[in-house]
Parts: C-alpha cells; structure tokens; sequence
C-alpha cells in the first residue's frame, strides 16, 4: 500500500461501479456481497482499485456484534414494525442507518503482501471524503462521537455532529473501506430509532451487556443537509464523488461485474444469504 | 516476536497443532498485532466442514474485520466458546488460550506442506 493517505487515492485507473439509484428492490446483502468479490478481484489484481456507490432504502444493517443482543428479536420486530429491513452485514461495527438520503461508497484496493495497513484504508477515505466536501467550506473532523450509532475513531462529524462513519473489511488481498454519509433527511431521527432498538433488544441489560453497545444520544448526529444548511442530496455526493475520483486519477472507467466475478459474487451472496438465516432463523 | 517451533502455519497467517489424529488450529501472533484489540471471534459450530483456503469464520478487532482460512480440510470437533466472553485473549494469548477450532483433518498430511516456523517467519518479514 501508499506511504500517503493520497497515494492510495491517486491510482492510475480506478473503475466505478455505481449502484446507488437501483431502487427500493436492491436488497442490501447484495452489496456486501459485492464488495467481497470486488476485494477478491482487487487483491488478485484481475481488477484496478475500485469504487462502488450504493443506496439501499430503508434498511438497518446489523453489525456481528449486535446479534449477540439479548433480546435481538425484540429490536427486529420493532425495526420491522417501522417499515425497515433488517440484515446482518460481514464488516466491522454496530447498527447503521441505510435509506434513500444515505450514499454508501465502498473504495476497495489491495492489502499489502504480508499485513495490513489498517489506518491507510481508513485516512484514504477521510481524505477523499475532505476532498469531495470541499466546496461546502465546512471543517470536517475525524474523531470517534460518543452518543452516536456506531461509534469509531473514524466518525466524521462538522461541529461535533456526525453525519458519516467508516468500516473495513479484508478479503482475500483485497481491502473494502466502507462509508456511509447522511446527505438529507433528519440524522437525529435516524439515530432515535437505533436507540429505540437497542432498548428493545437490551432491556433491563442494559448494564451486564455482553458486547459494547453504544447508548444513543440522538442529537449527537445530523444530515450534511442539516450541517450546511443546504440541501445536499445523494445525487450531489455521488456527481462530487466522480469528480474527485477523476481529478486523481488518469483513467476513470466505469464496469460491471465480469463473468468470473458475476459467479464469485453468486457464491458471496449463498454466504450472505446463510450468515443472515443463522441470524434470523 | 517468538514462533512456535512445533506449529505450522498458513499464507493466511492460522497456526495448526497437531494433537494426535486432530488438529488444533488459531491466528498467529503476527496477525493479530496487525489487526489490533479484538472484539468478536464468530466460530463455527461443532461438525462443520471446513475447507482448506475457505472462510471458516472471521475476527473483528476495533479496526475491521478479517476473514479466518481454513489451513486445512476437515470437520470441527471442538470451538473454543471461551472467546465468545473474551475476545481478547486472542491478543493476549494468540497459541494458548485462544485457539478457536480443533478439527479432524480429512488428510493429515496437509499439515505437512503447511509452513514451518522457520518458512513462516521469512513470510512476515519480507517487504
């Protein structure tokens, strides 16, 4: 991997694999399994480094964690009740967000030989997401925000509001840095109902939880729209997106899945599809 | 960093033991330094058949989540369910106390085209 941060985001081809305005029928575990197969081709090197945008409608995705939840079916139905779909993803974290006012980037390169730059995944992001916000004049911050879902030394937040957090996952050569960024709709919102299902799912629990759960304070997080006092939309984010990704790079090309990948990710979705049903029975 | 002489071990950075006819398999010292405090080890359960070079379960340390290879074919016979209450032995104690699956290989003589401490040892300090 780079020395710099931007030296992981200055490749000299990046492919774009846009999935963000598939609709309401694009079922989330299709993405984790996407990303795997991506890392799979990366870390190969049949593929260049990639980037995925993805949008999923009401969806909460489940970290491995929270299916340790003492009373997890309690949270589901709840979920349930308000409309959302519920799944359990393979990357690293707790309970998130995901609708149609959440972009959702995937940047997937290759691991080191022997080991793992864990910190370079994640900066590379921070800075692209720098990059792409730029115009906006706001002072982004990466730091972990207590009180918010999904707590990680690398929320980033604008005046101590987080609006996106970052996880990663390592498959077979290929690292997958996630991200996902609240662009509109009410982020407090968003983050009263992961509150509401870590009561359900923890109860009187509270206290002798197994895991690390976070306890939500719902004003701790916000859109960018509400940041800015803009509206931001997922369709601003995704045209910034391929505008920075292109100032970076001297080829940017977009390409679906080839046929190899089209039955690795067949595989990866078998795997999702049985981790899920472990999960929910 | 000190290697078990009487281990094997995978590209993929899992220890293998040999404990008469089964084997006792966990993630090396090295790879665990690289991933950082462990919080979840998901395991498979008890007469699941792994696969050599497959995903047989994976870590999640605080930075991410990594994929865990089987070394080996064979089926699981024991699950170490310490490390569902503590996760963190897997930093602590890499080759004791967190080993995570014991198997009944299907060919015992997989274990002997694994990498010797010695082999594993360059492995991680090329570059």
């Amino acid at each position: 991997m780079a020395n710099q941060p931007i030296d992981l985001l200055m490749q000299p081809k990046w492919r774009v694999i846009d999935q963000s305005s598939l609709g309401p029928l694009f079922d989330a575990k299709q993405s984790f399994a996407m990303d795997d197969t991506l890392c799979m081709s990366v870390g190969k090197g049949v593929s260049p480094a990639t980037a995925r945008s993805w949008v999923h409608h009401d969806t909460i995705v489940l970290g491995i964690q929270d299916t340790r939840l003492p009373f997890l079916q309690d949270g589901i139905s709840l979920l349930e009740s308000e409309g959302y779909r519920v799944i359990v993803r393979n990357s690293g974290g707790l309970a998130v967000v995901l609708d149609d006012g959440v972009l959702n980037i995937s940047l997937i390169f290759e691991d080191e030989k022997k080991g793992i730059d864990i910190d370079k995944g994640y900066e590379a992001m921070v800075e692209l997401m720098r990059r792409m916000l730029r115009p906006y004049n706001a002072k982004i911050e990466a730091y972990e925000i207590e009180g918010s879902y999904c707590p990680g030394s690398y929320d980033l937040s604008i005046n101590g509001k987080k609006f996106a957090g970052i996880s990663q996952r390592r498959v077979r050569g290929g690292v997958a840095v996630q991200i996902y960024l609240c662009a509109d709709k009410s982020g407090s919102e968003r983050a009263d109902l992961i509150r509401r299902f870590y009561q359900a799912a923890l109860k009187d629990k509270q206290n002798d939880k197994k895991g690390v759960y976070p306890e939500i304070r719902p004003e701790t997080m916000a859109s960018l729209s509400e940041l800015l006092q803009k509206d931001i939309s997922v369709q601003d984010l995704m045209f910034a997106l391929l505008t920075e990704l292109k100032a970076l790079s001297t080829h940017l090309y977009s390409a679906g899945l080839s046929i190899d990948e089209e039955m690795e990710f067949e595989k990866n979705l078998v795997r999702m599809a049985e981790r899920n049903a472990k999960v929910f029975g | 960093m000190s290697i078990p002489k009487d281990l094997r071990y995978s590209g993929e950075h899992e220890w293998v033991k040999v404990e008469g006819e089964k084997a006792r398999i966990g993630i090396t010292h090295f790879a665990q330094s690289e991933l950082g405090d462990i919080v979840f080890v998901e395991l498979p359960e008890v007469g699941a058949e792994i696969k050599a070079d497959e995903p047989f379960g994976s870590v999640e340390s605080v930075k991410t989540v990594s994929e865990l290879y089987a070394p080996i074919n064979g089926t699981v016979v024991e699950v170490n369910e310490d490390l569902d209450d503590s996760p963190e032995f897997v930093n602590e104690s890499p080759y004791e106390k967190a080993w995570m699956i014991v198997v009944e290989p299907s060919d015992a003589s997989e274990i002997e085209k694994l990498m010797t401490a010695e082999q594993y040892e360059e492995m991680t300090q090329e570059d």
